[in-house]
């Protein structure tokens, strides 16, 4: 809180869990994180640029040269200009902090289909100019600016393939759209600050996630047919270590079973990176080693909107080794 | 076998809608619903592939306050009732295109039954932005899946990346305020067609088919520079490429275009589904008719 203009007595660190972040001070956008990461993914899996079918860029901040939002044309089409991808079909989709996993829901259903072969989804967050303008603005711990002060940036990439029948790999991608809750958590530019503000009503959104969540949940169990239990992983869009470790509670409590490990917390460390979190979170659990070959992870995206996804995977050997873990 | 857009609707600004995007596309929704004799619970994905929007928006997607304002299942999920997943897509004049690629995706899995693309574009007016080029119009389509010969086959896409130079549109701070502004290439007609030509092309040539197959060309952007470019890059008659009437409706201009076309074209006629926007990128895709006796809804 030591940038806020008012003094404000809020312990944000108690309050979020969140101990550091990281913030570009300019020398990256929203275009460089996101290229940056698409070359990392792109090299990590040995894959060539001009193979990918689709690149599909799902960032709610577009910021290129500074702090200007590139609304047209795409982010998509210059990323996929910069790594090489120039066959590639290119669009941007947005969708709150859902982004990447409304990407891969959408990405799921063509590369199952065979109908797209291998598929980049890719985010770069330059997000964290929306804490400043609010630091402005705070007064209190009421304000509706607080959850502003927990973004971070990051650059994250997905890139997703077509397997063969058997392999380890998405297991299920669906989404609802509770939007009775639409207007919870709006941010657009506002007055004469750079980038825009985001405006959260964070208990309404909190309150909400917590009433639909688990019957959600429990319904793509049952598609699956596999119980809580069966979960090893779950990973949750990180907005505060202690929303995610009540969500959780609540969810224990709903199924009267748990998750075979605690809810994977990164907020602590890289604060909330928008659309990227799950991607920065999973990304550090494997480096962490601890996901391995097989194990059953759940992606749940919480986000303005209000969206509510479940993606469900697996990983295999080839992939967990390739960040480290061989076990 | 594909999507077939069963319903368009389009809606243009009043004094009620012409600042507002979010007004647009839900009188676009809901007059596309009623049409087509359905209720705003059927709908199972809801995509926005407008841009131009109501203060700039960022997040929410435009498309979930679409959905809570037709009321398409907005409440908390229930047993025994489907909901609604609603999300945003960009990609200029080529966005719902897009849109109709997803929804093809999400239908041939059977994940869903029922979709409606929406695209809408206003000035945000309040000073928000300069030398706003387009005018205010809205559409929405319904689409659903089709087993017989009907609907969009595969679409084929090109890029001829021009960092932006033929269209580009950002906001960023103007003497201390955020403003939407536009640059446009006095070139930008003649580099779409071009694009759009080469993604027509490709698209033809992967069917087999020639200009001699095809009933029309439904074309976005709507701009008569274009129709004219496109004509002569694809020595295919300007008098058989249909445009959106408003030359200057942006995102809608597709569908637009499609529902001129769809008062003109024979029963179980072949149209040529063309789109080209900044990136530059275009899009391509052949679509069949209804013969007029195939029913109507799965």
């Amino acid at each position: 809180m030591s940038t806020t203009r008012h003094h404000t007595h809020i312990d944000l660190e108690r309050l979020t869990g969140i101990h550091e972040r990281r913030v570009s001070v300019g020398e990256d956008d929203s275009y460089s994180l996101a290229t940056a990461a698409a070359v990392d993914a792109l090299h990590r899996a040995q894959r060539e640029a001009a193979s990918l079918d689709a690149v599909i860029s799902c960032s709610i901040t577009k910021l290129r040269d500074g702090l200007t939002q590139q609304m047209e044309p795409t982010m998509s089409s210059a990323v996929a200009h910069a790594i090489g991808a120039d066959q590639a079909m290119t669009f941007d989709l947005s969708n709150a902090c859902a982004g990447m996993l409304t990407g891969v829901t959408v990405a799921n259903n063509w590369i199952r289909q065979g109908s797209m072969q291998r598929v980049l989804v890719v985010s770069g967050e330059y997000i964290s100019q929306l804490g400043h303008n609010a630091a402005r603005h705070i007064r209190n711990i009421m304000s509706k600016e607080l959850a502003s002060l927990t973004l971070g940036d990051a650059g994250a990439a997905l890139l997703l393939e077509r397997a063969p029948t058997g392999s380890e790999g998405i297991k299920f991608a669906g989404f609802t759209t509770v939007a009775d809750y639409s207007r919870l958590c709006p941010a657009y530019p506002k007055g004469h600050e750079p980038a825009a503000r985001m405006f959260t009503d964070a208990r309404g959104i909190h309150r909400a996630a917590m009433a639909n969540t688990p019957l959600l949940l429990h319904e793509v169990l049952d598609t699956v047919g596999i119980s809580l239990h069966d979960i090893d992983h779950v990973i949750t869009h990180q907005t505060s270590a202690r929303a995610i470790r009540k969500g959780m509670a609540k969810m224990s409590s709903y199924f009267g079973e748990s998750p075979r490990h605690d809810a994977v917390i990164t907020v602590d460390r890289y604060g909330n990176t928008a659309s990227t979190t799950h991607t920065v979170a999973l990304i550090e659990e494997l480096e962490s080693r601890h996901i391995r070959p097989g194990e059953t992870v759940a992606l749940i995206a919480l986000a303005s909107g209000l969206e509510i996804g479940i993606v469900l995977l697996t990983l295999d050997e080839e992939l967990v080794e390739r960040y480290g873990h061989s076990d | 076998m594909g999507t077939v857009i069963e319903q368009v609707s389009l809606t243009d600004g009043g004094w009620r809608t012409h600042h507002s995007a979010l007004r647009l596309a839900v009188n676009a929704a809901k007059h596309c619903l009623h049409e087509a004799g359905r209720n705003a619970h059927d709908v199972d994905l809801l995509i926005n592939a407008g841009i131009y929007r109501d203060r700039n928006l960022a997040e929410p997607a435009l498309a979930a306050m679409i959905q809570e304002d037709i009321g398409a299942n907005p409440e908390d999920p229930h047993e025994q009732a489907h909901g609604t997943f609603s999300f945003d897509v960009s990609n200029g004049s080529c966005g719902v295109l897009t849109a109709l690629q997803i929804v093809d995706g999400f239908l041939k899995s059977r994940a869903i039954d029922l979709a409606l693309v929406v695209a809408s574009d206003a000035d945000p007016g309040h000073g928000l932005s300069e030398d706003f080029p387009f005018s205010p119009a809205g559409t929405a389509l319904f689409c659903d899946w089709s087993d017989d010969a009907r609907g969009v086959e595969r679409i084929h896409w090109i890029n001829i990346p021009d960092e932006g130079e033929s269209f580009s549109a950002t906001v960023g701070l103007l003497d201390g305020r955020n403003v939407l502004r536009f640059a446009e290439s006095e070139k930008a007609d003649e580099l779409f067609a071009a694009a759009a030509a080469q993604a027509a092309e490709a698209c033809l040539h992967a069917s087999a088919l020639t200009l001699d197959d095809i009933d029309a060309i439904v074309a976005a952007p709507a701009h008569s520079g274009f129709r004219a470019a496109l004509s002569a890059h694809m020595g295919f008659s300007e008098t058989q490429i249909i445009v959106a009437e408003d030359q200057r409706t942006h995102t809608a201009s597709l569908a637009a275009a499609f529902d001129r076309a769809s008062a003109q074209i024979r029963p179980g006629g072949r149209v040529l589904l063309v789109a080209a926007g900044a990136g530059i990128t275009a899009g391509a895709a052949l679509y069949r008719m209804p013969d007029g006796t195939a029913s109507r809804q799965r």
